[in-house]
């Protein structure tokens, strides 16, 4: 499988980990990921917020670019995934949005046919059957024992909501189980984090990120597992502030799926940015690191 | 048009000689405003006044009205008219008025031809220019068609006295009932193994919370006994033949396995019957774990069964054994008693349990788990509750982790003893028992047949076939009820996946005194909730699932509100977007559970969930709501959540509107001939419909819809016969080829082939006039009467004229 990787704004900065493991796990899976040239930020949902034509625009360049490259795109990123698909949405159904924007890219020299590229979610790549198949006969380190919290986020699921079940999808979960770990009962699996809130209202955004904490906390997981960089920094990075704040005690690591994915068919853990994350996983995940690798984690 | 078509070859097919001196009327009607108020009236009439062959044409208000029709039979006298020609509504509105104006006059009344320059022109338009136009267009043409006319006597079929009434709930009863008094034979048929449908299993009803059986039973007593009544129960109906006055009807009897003419319903069997019915996916523990686990298939069939020939006194004496327990041991341990042993041994045949070592003591183990066939008969000969059974719902990452198996089924409720053999309900009419065919033993291992053993009349056959009876009928009304909207497709409502989530219906069986729990509402651990809440429209008022309003679901809210109070004192949260309390009693129900203190919460429900964020929210369901009211979104936690469900019409009510020939509206329930005016005729004559199948409505309208329906019924065969418009189809023998095209494509399958001859003939009594076989003829060699060639054909020649 062939496709165009649209790693998005986050994933060179703070997201790094997600990039580096996404790389890494989708080479072992035989998805060749070719980095979109010259991709533009999408502006994320807020920017849709405040300027809809211009966001359109901004994300009809990438599906342009897609489209003249002859493939779809696939985006590790919730907030990008749905902020480029919900541009080729209304370029599909909305003529005069689609004017306007032709107008902009033609500035460009570029054009878009809208339908033409299908942008995915690095989750469905990596949970198509085929790409399932190989992981089942790769799995070297299975993940027994581990129980994880499955957490999807909202924006992957809505508000366009052809992807899996709005309320309660199960792709990942049954991703989880293929590498042997134990998927918890997690209520609030698609439970918003605040996302960019956390920078607008930190207040509103803890309170979310809390009630998802305590969620997984009460059904004994061990850890949240993440599929949007957005989601991983707001649960795990805030941790020490909601504990202030709430007088809570959590110390849940925040993983990106295709870290437990990389873990589980014996990658490196370095290389999967394994070390990032700011709610250490080195205690956690140290049954299933290599020994070879095992001092560099926690860097 | 593409082609010449030869007009003087299909002028040759039709009778009317061109010396006959044309002499039509044309009438244009106003309708009010309703055509005047767009259609330049006076002008079209002025037009028509022109046409070739018209003496008179008239302009007047109301043609409908009877000055209007006088108009027309007047000038029949005066003028000698011999075609009347009116610009209306649409013949379905008034084509028979103007027929009976017509033949009032002293013509055939099918000398008289309508454009309908209403609901095709004046209603669809807003430009006058363009509707007077089209309204000449039309006039023109009728003209011109009402020229070719022929005289035609309508056809008088006699009418069956009989009616076939579909469906045993209250509507069907009540249809039934009304139809049996009158002196009529009734035949009803009721797929179910007992009639009395969905009111039998209500426990009260609203507004006077009259016990639900106790007003029914007598009904279904009469039914059951009544001369006039022929009841054709755990019955369906396989084909319908016929027309109006002449239907054949085609019943296939399912077998009981019960010889309905020697069992006396004394109840034996069931008693003794070791294996259960519900729930249908089921899992059997012992001691907490699975006896058969999910990775092992259960056996179609057990070949080399272990069984006794005495089943029956095996099974006698370790029931006896099971009585002495229960009343001596406590429940908890496992006594060793090996009952579960034995049954599965000799009774079942399967052999799966057997005494064994854990650790150092001796226990009951599994031996052969893959021979289990999850019939649950340990489990019922257990007195300790060492086995039990559970609802199988599959593993899943979204369903909470089960602690422990409940107490209180709240699933698959059955209101009857839950065997394989069982009657459906204590008040069941007929109160006969039937085997589950899914659940008997016999039928997997050859072995147990406990029930036929203890029979003392001999009344059980396994081995009893279906049959199938046939008679005919004058009439047929449809009254096969609902089926509840499945509260799983909403997945924030947590139906299937969480505990004490249940639908109305579920509720209602829960509070029913002949259900598990003997009418005591419980949670699924066995206690009662301290607190409920009551959802409005789930699957109603919803673009997503149905438009409609189920109308029934706010009134059982306030029932199931005061029955809350009255046996648990739960505090109880109703969840509601309007009160919708329109009959008889019902604004008073509401004010008297306003004083009885139940909260009200005007909002939608966003979700159902169980996961805690406060402290109070621990172990119960939280509903996460909006208080329109005071304008905030709200967190309520309860114990126990009952989600209004709404009424949809059935499954296979698209099988039981082909058989009756009746057609469905867009939400799936039967079309009736008229919203307003015409609520159980429908489009088929003879055939009528009562109930909700008709649509969502409460008892007292479904009982008033069933007299209705068997009023119609009555009305019809005491007329004694019927006529048949004769607008049907002929073969011109001479014309045809033989090629049978017509014969696959009567949808009415009145067309036969006459193999001496190597033509068709349409049977002139099947015939509907529907007009596919006349227009399919490659050679032009059917004709339809009143709709022949030449008529259609001038006509839109004169429409399409410049």
């Amino acid at each position: 499988m062939r496709i165009a990787y649209y790693p998005g704004c986050s994933l060179e900065a703070t997201g790094r980990a997600y990039d580096e493991s996404t790389r890494v796990v989708a080479a072992a899976l035989g998805v060749e990921l070719v980095e979109l040239e010259d991709w533009n930020c999408c502006g994320s949902t807020t920017y849709m917020g405040v300027n809809e034509l211009l966001s359109f625009s901004l994300s009809a360049r990438n599906l342009s670019l897609a489209e003249k490259a002859k493939l779809d795109i696939v985006a590790p990123c919730s907030a990008c995934f749905t902020v480029l698909r919900k541009t080729d949405h209304y370029l599909q159904h909305m003529p005069q949005v689609r004017q306007k924007v032709d107008q902009a890219l033609a500035a460009a020299g570029l054009t878009y046919h809208p339908g033409s590229v299908k942008v995915k979610h690095l989750l469905e790549v990596l949970a198509a059957p085929q790409v399932m198949e190989r992981l089942r006969g790769q799995v070297k380190v299975p993940l027994a024992g581990l129980r994880i919290a499955p957490y999807y986020g909202c924006q992957i699921v809505r508000p366009l909501v052809d992807f899996d079940s709005p309320e309660l999808p199960t792709m990942m979960d049954r991703l989880l189980e293929v590498l042997g770990a134990e998927v918890a009962y997690f209520p609030a699996k698609t439970r918003c984090c605040g996302a960019s809130v956390m920078a607008s209202n930190e207040a509103a955004a803890l309170r979310l990120c809390k009630n998802l904490l305590l969620c997984a906390e009460q059904n004994d997981a061990q850890c949240l597992v993440t599929v949007c960089p957005l989601c991983q920094m707001n649960v795990d990075a805030f941790q020490k502030k909601i504990n202030s704040r709430y007088g809570t005690h959590f110390n849940l690591p925040v993983l990106y799926f295709t870290q437990v994915i990389g873990l589980a068919l014996g990658l490196d853990a370095r290389t999967l940015g394994l070390g990032r994350e700011i709610t250490s996983a080195r205690d956690l995940l140290e049954p299933f690191v290599k020994p070879a690798a095992r001092q560099a984690v926690g860097g | 048009m593409a082609e010449v078509i030869n007009l003087q070859q299909v002028a040759a097919s039709m009778s009317r000689t061109d010396k006959e001196e044309l002499r039509i009327g044309v009438y244009v009607c106003h309708c009010g405003t309703n055509i005047a108020g767009k259609v330049d009236v006076a002008a079209v009439t002025q037009m028509a006044s022109k046409l070739p062959g018209v003496v008179v044409a008239r302009e007047y208000k109301f043609m409908c009205s009877d000055p209007g029709q006088d108009l027309i039979v007047k000038d029949i006298k005066e003028h000698k008219l011999n075609r009347v020609v009116v610009a209306s509504c649409s013949p379905r509105m008034h084509e028979p008025t103007f027929r009976r104006a017509t033949h009032r006059g002293g013509l055939n009344p099918f000398l008289m031809a309508m454009a309908n320059i209403r609901e095709h022109c004046s209603w669809v338009t807003q430009d006058h220019k363009a509707a007077t136009e089209k309204a000449m267009d039309l006039v023109r043409g009728a003209v011109a068609r009402a020229a070719w006319l022929e005289p035609l006597e309508p056809r008088q079929v006699p009418v069956n006295a009989d009616t076939l009434v579909i469906g045993g709930g209250i509507a069907g009863i009540q249809a039934a009932l009304e139809i049996a008094n009158a002196g009529n034979k009734v035949y009803l048929v009721e797929k179910e193994p007992s009639i009395g449908g969905h009111m039998a299993q209500f426990d009260k009803t609203f507004p006077t919370l009259d016990c639900s059986a106790c007003i029914l039973t007598p009904k279904m007593v009469s039914v059951g006994q009544h001369k006039n009544i022929k009841l054709l129960s755990y019955s369906e109906v396989e084909d319908i033949s016929g027309y109006v006055g002449n239907f054949h009807v085609k019943v296939r009897r399912k077998s009981r396995r019960v010889d309905e003419n020697k069992c006396n319903g004394c109840g034996v069997c069931w008693a003794k019957c070791p294996a259960v019915a519900f729930p249908r996916k089921r899992q059997v523990l012992l001691g907490g774990k699975p006896i058969r686990p999910d990775n092992v298939p259960a056996p179609e069939k057990i070949t080399d069964s272990s069984h006794k020939p005495d089943a029956g006194k095996i099974m006698d004496r370790i029931l006896a054994q099971f009585d002495k327990l229960k009343a001596e041991k406590p429940a908890g341990t496992c006594s060793m008693c090996a009952l579960c042993v034995r049954v599965c041994r000799d009774v079942v045949g399967a052999g799966v349990l057997g005494i064994g070592k854990a650790g150092n003591d001796k226990a009951i183990v599994v031996e052969k788990p893959e021979r289990c066939i999850s019939c649950g008969a340990c489990a019922q000969v257990c007195h300790s509750g060492h086995i039990s059974i559970i609802e199988d719902a599959g593993s899943n990452s979204n369903r909470p982790p089960r602690r422990e198996p409940p107490k209180v089924q709240h699933r698959n409720l059955n209101l009857g003893p839950n065997r394989a053999i069982a009657i459906p309900f204590m008040q069941a009419v007929p109160a006969l028992p039937v085997i589950d065919r899914e659940s008997c033993i016999y039928f997997k291992t050859g072995g147990c047949q406990v029930c036929k053993q203890v029979c003392e009349r001999q009344a059980i056959d396994h081995a009893m076939e279906d049959q199938t009876v046939e008679f005919d009928v004058g009439s047929i009304i449809a009254a096969t009820g609902f089926t509840p909207f499945d509260a799983s497709r909403i997945e924030q409502f947590g139906y299937g996946r969480l505990p004490n989530v249940l639908t109305a219906l579920e509720f209602e069986k829960l509070n029913n005194a002949s259900g598990p729990t003997g009418g005591k509402i419980l949670m699924a651990n066995g206690e009662p909730p301290k607190s409920v809440a009551l959802i409005h429209c789930v699957g109603s008022r919803d673009k997503n699932f149905n438009e409609y309003c189920s109308r029934v679901c706010c009134m059982m809210a306030l029932k199931y509100a005061h029955l809350i109070h009255e046996k648990t004192g739960a505090e109880v949260y109703d969840f509601y977007i309007d009160m919708r309390c329109f009959g008889k009693g019902y604004e008073e129900f509401y004010n008297r559970l306003l004083e009885e203190g139940v909260f009200f919460v005007r909002g939608r429900v966003g979700e159902i969930s169980d996961y805690a964020i406060y402290e109070e929210e621990k172990g119960k369901l939280v509903v996460r709501c909006e208080d329109t009211l005071i304008g905030a979104v709200r967190r309520i936690p309860v114990d126990m959540v009952v989600l209004m469900t709404g009424l949809e019409a059935r499954k296979d009510a698209d099988v039981v509107a082909h058989l009756v020939g009746c057609a469905r509206g867009k939400d799936g329930f039967f079309l009736e001939q008229h919203p307003k005016l015409a609520p159980v005729a429908t489009a088929t004559d003879g055939v009528f419909i009562a109930g909700v199948c008709q649509g969502p409505k409460d008892i007292p309208d479904t009982v008033a819809q069933a007299s209705a329906a068997a009023a119609a019924a009555i009305s019809l065969s005491k007329q004694g016969k019927v006529e048949v418009e004769p607008i049907t189809a002929r073969v011109n023998e001479d014309l045809c080829s033989g090629c049978r095209l017509c014969n696959t494509l009567c949808p009415f399958n009145a067309i036969s082939f006459d193999e001496k001859k190597k033509v068709s003939a349409v049977n002139d009594a099947m015939c509907k006039g529907c007009g596919t076989c006349a227009a399919a003829c490659p050679g032009g060699a059917i004709q339809q009467q009143h709709f022949k060639d030449r008529q259609l054909l001038e006509e839109i020649q004169q429409v399409c004229a410049p």
